[in-house]
């Protein structure tokens, strides 16, 4: 038995573990490392270029007591609101244009634009767009709807819901792309099932073209979770500098101005280890809850 | 570190390996507690290039050239050493700065602001205090409220600024108003604001997004309102953003906008400069705060009646006819420089009387030496020296510490919205304060 | 009733034409076939009936009402995919119970109809497995069990046999001939390209060659009288033989069509004489294969086992009045 486990390893090993060592090498120097170094000086005061102090949990009992740490968690789980929206739309999406469309190419290339555009230039259009005295409210108003213009970026109960309409924006076209992909590999004719079988657009979309690719969905939407966390930085730093307040701030982008604003590098570190913390227990929570789902669903089938 | 990891992947024993990488990043990122002393004295014969950077060249429309020209005189003096000065954009700079100072290596120079802002970068630089040639000190102003509080002055500071009235004579004359008496006191400046408000013209260019406008009022106010004691007890620490003193100075922002002086909630989504400038330059309000010399030539430009006047002193103001007023930035030397000598020789040289008469010849920045006198080219110069020249002028800016300011900036707007009372706003601030020390 | 009335139909797909003037009757409960070559349309003519693709011009009608506009849930029409296309996340009986919810039938009402239906067509055992989990047979009767639960007029087939085994292929299309008993009423249209499959289950086959409506008939009909060469060709195994040039002379037409069991082998007055390349046994008959100087060899079929060594010479003969005379268009021409 001892044997043959180790003849499975050996194998694993020569095969594909080898190709990923690379990999492994690169991950564990410029992201592993870092992490358990950061994991390490976050029990400092931590001094860069002078005389660090080990504090033990310090950082963190202060992270945990500062009200602002916790408003930002707050605004973080507001944005996870945006995650069906970011999810279905592009689904929706995909799935109307699967039958194709005039000049694809065209339409390829226009929804899929933000996707290769940086945030920081794109966060910079709409700052201009949506600023007060920009254009948005200056059409509004010419166009006799100025009772819609509003501040969009420097009013609290607007600004969370305008990031989450222009995060959509940016991940749109990306999340078109890999929906259409996973929409190609499924057998066209069960559509035309079910179209046989009297399923209208939206029963079609739910009962049958869901189901046929919610492995993809799921992926995309453990990606876009990971994405609230991780990669709202640019958005947030060009847009709206974390405002009104703090309304608008994100982790990323707190734990940026604590570091590089304040030279608070130790409470930065502990935030960023709380931040690796979310990034893991909310996809987790999202695998859990497929578990569960699968779960009943079998149960309730049998 | 690649032996460690490599050591890990043959033997398959990661918990060896990971104290081994902890233990070797730990190494380098021990910080040796570098010599805190800048060594000055002559500058060694071997060739050296220093780096300086700075985000005033971009500032200014000929700043590059003026720059480099001190440069070239630098280098003229000293002809072993090259002087790089590199012209960086301010959105960014303090950000470059702090990747250096946690890196440990960059520029040997850089612009940098004194005080409490200076402090936050202290790791990466040396106290100056020792370093400055002794007569460039007797005459430099504004040397004192540029200390940090740990005692040490970390850069040396060059050109001055003041904040003041840009007041359109024009507007004021449709709405029929003599500027002069409109600002004579604070509450005839209230009425003004008032009676030009009910004339549909905005008072004052107003955009509190970014929060910088509503700082600048707080520094112009808390100014007037600290004597030379009190100030030296801010620049030291020993007086508390809990005082309430800081508590006064923002109840009257809170009277100016109620008042009518900033206009209607459009301000919230403004930004200072950018957007305030423009508001004035297109007639748009009838006063704008400007802090820089050149910035007021400029609007001039494109508003002819133009003059500059000091704001009002508030009520508990300790001064007659305070502007506020400091230094325009200052220079520091890092602590990894190479050449700190030649560092040291290159801060003073920047900061002397002679370098900054050939600024104020080429981009126009007034001097902060004292006695500073220049043959005005036309009313607005004229009447803008004469407000610098006011001996009763200081600034507690440098002092506000930067989590300071950015809880400030940031809840700018909700204040001036009000979503936010005065008290939640100190209490916010006071806290962020509180973290600095 | 179900009567399928196809006028002047026309597709095309951008410049390529696919359908060209098709005009059928299909009566109600007849079984027809489209048979025809890859790319004769035969496929893309089943699915404008189905709706799933809208004719160019042309009209189809059920029952004397136009449904070229009518949604093809809505057409009283039920298909079976060739590759089954049923839902891989469903279980057989949400597969079956799909269109029924769609309708908005009571949960009671569409378990009756789908157990019914699963009843019928040995599928109870099977309710709760997914399609991954079924054997090729079992997905196919899925699929048939799927379009009976909705009780159509009318039953379109696409090509449903070709993805199984030639075993199991002959047992299926067993069954589907006794689903037709079953539906007697039902009209039923199966597409194919494989002439043995139309021969053996149509009451009426439509022959299609490169979008055109080539011959209408009974499997008999179009293997007596064909009206081309094509379907001459098509239709029958073995191919049929067609002589031309010095071959046909004797006949005074371009070309002579004579199917292998109409060839005789004779000792004296043969038409046509070769030899013998190559003979297969195959128990009941044995066809051998003979070079006359034609492009083909040609193929006669003879009952019984005869032994006809490769390089013997033999003289061919047709049966009396076997035969089928062309022009050089492929029309036929009266003998």
């Amino acid at each position: 038995m001892q044997a043959v486990k180790r003849r499975g390893w050996r194998r694993a090993l020569d095969g594909g573990l080898v190709l990923l060592v690379p990999a492994i090498v690169l991950e564990t120097l410029v992201l592993f490392l870092p992490l358990v170094y950061v994991a390490y000086r976050s029990l400092y005061d931590w001094q860069p270029g002078s005389v660090s102090t080990f504090i033990g949990f310090k950082n963190y009992e202060h992270l945990l007591a500062d009200p602002e740490f916790w408003q930002v968690i707050g605004n973080q789980l507001f944005y996870l609101l945006g995650l069906p929206l970011w999810v279905i739309a592009p689904l929706v999406v995909a799935f109307a244009l699967r039958e194709g469309v005039w000049r694809p190419g065209l339409f390829r290339s226009i929804y899929f634009l933000p996707a290769v555009m940086s945030p920081a230039i794109v966060g910079l259009v709409f700052r201009t767009l949506l600023a007060t005295d920009g254009p948005v409210n200056a059409v509004l108003e010419t166009s006799g709807l100025g009772f819609l213009a509003h501040p969009w970026l420097t009013d609290i109960t607007y600004v969370k819901p305008v990031v989450i309409f222009l995060v959509l924006w940016a991940s749109f076209g990306t999340g078109v792309l890999i929906f259409s992909a996973a929409f190609a590999a499924v057998p066209q004719n069960i559509f035309e099932a079910a179209r046989l079988d009297g399923a209208r657009f939206w029963s079609e979309f739910w009962h049958i073209a869901v189901p046929s690719v919610r492995g993809t969905v799921f992926l995309w939407a453990m990606f876009q979770l990971v994405c609230i966390f991780l990669f709202m930085f640019g958005w947030i730093y060009v847009l709206t500098g974390g405002g009104p307040g703090l309304s608008s701030a994100t982790m990323d982008f707190f734990i940026y101005q604590q570091f590089m604003r304040f030279g608070f590098y130790g409470t930065a570190a502990a935030q960023s280890i709380a931040l690796v913390g979310a990034i893991v227990l909310f996809p987790a929570l999202g695998y859990g809850a497929r578990a569960l789902i699968e779960t009943c669903f079998k149960r309730r089938r049998t | 570190m690649t032996m460690g990891v490599s050591k890990w992947l043959r033997k398959g024993v990661s918990g060896v390996a990971l104290a081994t990488a902890l233990f070797a990043l730990a190494a380098c990122g021990e910080e040796q507690a570098a010599s805190d002393k800048l060594k000055t004295g002559p500058i060694p014969e071997a060739k050296a290039e220093l780096t300086v950077w700075s985000f005033l060249p971009g500032n200014y429309e000929k700043g590059v050239e003026a720059y480099n020209a001190i440069a070239a005189d630098f280098q003229k003096a000293h002809p072993q050493i090259t002087v790089k000065i590199i012209d960086m954009p301010y959105g960014t700079y303090f950000d470059q700065v702090r990747n250096s100072v946690v890196a440990q290596s960059g520029p040997d120079v850089i612009t940098m602001y004194g005080s409490a802002q200076a402090y936050s970068y202290k790791n990466g630089l040396y106290p100056l205090q020792d370093a400055i040639d002794p007569a460039l000190r007797k005459e430099i102003k504004y040397l004192d409220e540029n200390y940090s509080a740990d005692g040490n002055l970390y850069i040396l500071p060059t050109g001055s600024y003041g904040y003041v009235m840009l007041v359109n004579r024009a507007i004021f004359a449709k709405a029929g108003i003599d500027p002069a008496t409109a600002l004579a006191s604070w509450d005839s400046m209230l009425a003004t604001c008032k009676a030009l408000t009910e004339k549909g013209i905005q008072p004052m260019a107003s955009g509190w997004k970014d929060g910088y406008l509503f700082e600048t009022y707080l520094y112009m106010i808390t100014s007037q309102m600290m004597d030379k004691p009190t100030l030296a007890k801010w620049v030291k620490g020993e007086l508390k953003l809990d005082d309430k003193l800081f508590t006064d100075a923002v109840n009257y922002i809170m009277d100016m906008k109620t008042a009518g002086c900033f206009g209607d909630d459009k301000a919230l989504g403004r930004n200072m400069f950018d957007d305030t400038n423009v508001q004035y330059a297109t007639g748009g309000a009838a006063m704008l705060v400007n802090g820089a010399l050149s910035r007021a030539m400029q609007l001039v430009k494109d508003q002819p009646e133009t003059m500059a006047m000091a704001l009002p002193q508030v009520p508990a103001s300790k001064h007659k006819n305070l502007v506020d007023a400091g230094a325009e930035a200052g220079w520091g030397v890092t602590k990894w420089t190479k050449s700190p000598e030649a560092s040291a020789a290159f801060v003073n040289f920047i900061a002397s009387k002679e370098s900054q008469e050939k600024l104020w010849a080429a981009i126009g920045v007034p001097s902060n030496i004292s006695g500073f006198q220049a043959q005005a080219q036309n009313d607005m110069q004229a009447a803008y020296l004469a407000l610098l020249a006011n001996p009763e002028n200081h600034t507690g800016f440098a002092a506000f510490p930067l989590p300071v300011l950015a809880v400030m900036e940031r809840n700018a707007a909700p204040l001036m919205g009000g979503t936010m009372t005065v008290q939640q706003f100190m209490e916010s601030a006071n806290s962020a304060f509180a973290k600095t020390n | 009733m179900s009567n399928l009335k196809i006028s002047k139909l026309h597709k095309h797909f951008g410049a390529v034409d696919v359908l060209k003037d098709i005009n059928l009757d299909i009566r109600t409960g007849e079984f027809v076939v489209f048979v025809g070559p890859s790319g004769c349309g035969k496929s893309t003519l089943l699915r404008c009936i189905s709706g799933l693709e809208a004719a160019s011009s042309g009209s189809i009608e059920i029952d004397g009402q136009v449904i070229d506009d009518v949604e093809p849930a809505q057409r009283g029409i039920a298909m079976v995919f060739q590759n089954y296309a049923l839902y891989p996340h469903m279980d057989v009986f949400g597969n079956m119970a799909f269109s029924l919810k769609m309708q908005g039938l009571a949960k009671d009402e569409i378990r009756r109809k789908v157990e019914a239906a699963a009843e019928k067509l040995q599928l109870t055992p099977y309710l709760d497995r997914l399609p991954a989990q079924l054997s090729g047979g079992q997905r196919q009767r899925v699929a048939i069990g799927r379009a009976i639960v909705r009780d159509p007029k009318v039953f379109l087939f696409d090509e449903p046999l070709s993805n199984l085994d030639a075993a199991l292929r002959v047992r299926m299309r067993m069954e589907i001939a006794q689903l037709k008993l079953q539906l007697p009423n039902t009209t039923m249209i199966y597409v194919t390209h494989d002439q043995v499959e139309a021969m053996t289950m149509a009451q009426r086959i439509v022959v299609l060659k490169d979008g055109r409506v080539e011959q209408v008939g009974t499997p008999l009909e179009l293997y007596e009288r064909p009206q081309s060469q094509f379907v001459a060709g098509f239709i029958g195994s073995p191919r049929m033989n067609f002589f031309t040039g010095r071959h046909a002379e004797k006949f005074k037409a371009h070309t002579v069509g004579v199917r292998a069991e109409h060839l005789d082998i004779v000792s004296a007055g043969g038409v046509w004489s070769g030899k013998v390349v190559y003979s297969e046994n195959l128990g009941a008959d044995t066809f051998i294969y003979a070079d006359i100087g034609a492009e083909a060899p040609v193929v006669v079929r003879q009952p019984g086992k005869s032994v006809f060594a490769a390089g013997a010479e033999i003289a061919l003969a047709p049966k009396a009045q076997e035969y089928h005379l062309f022009d050089e268009a492929g029309r036929p021409v009266p003998k």
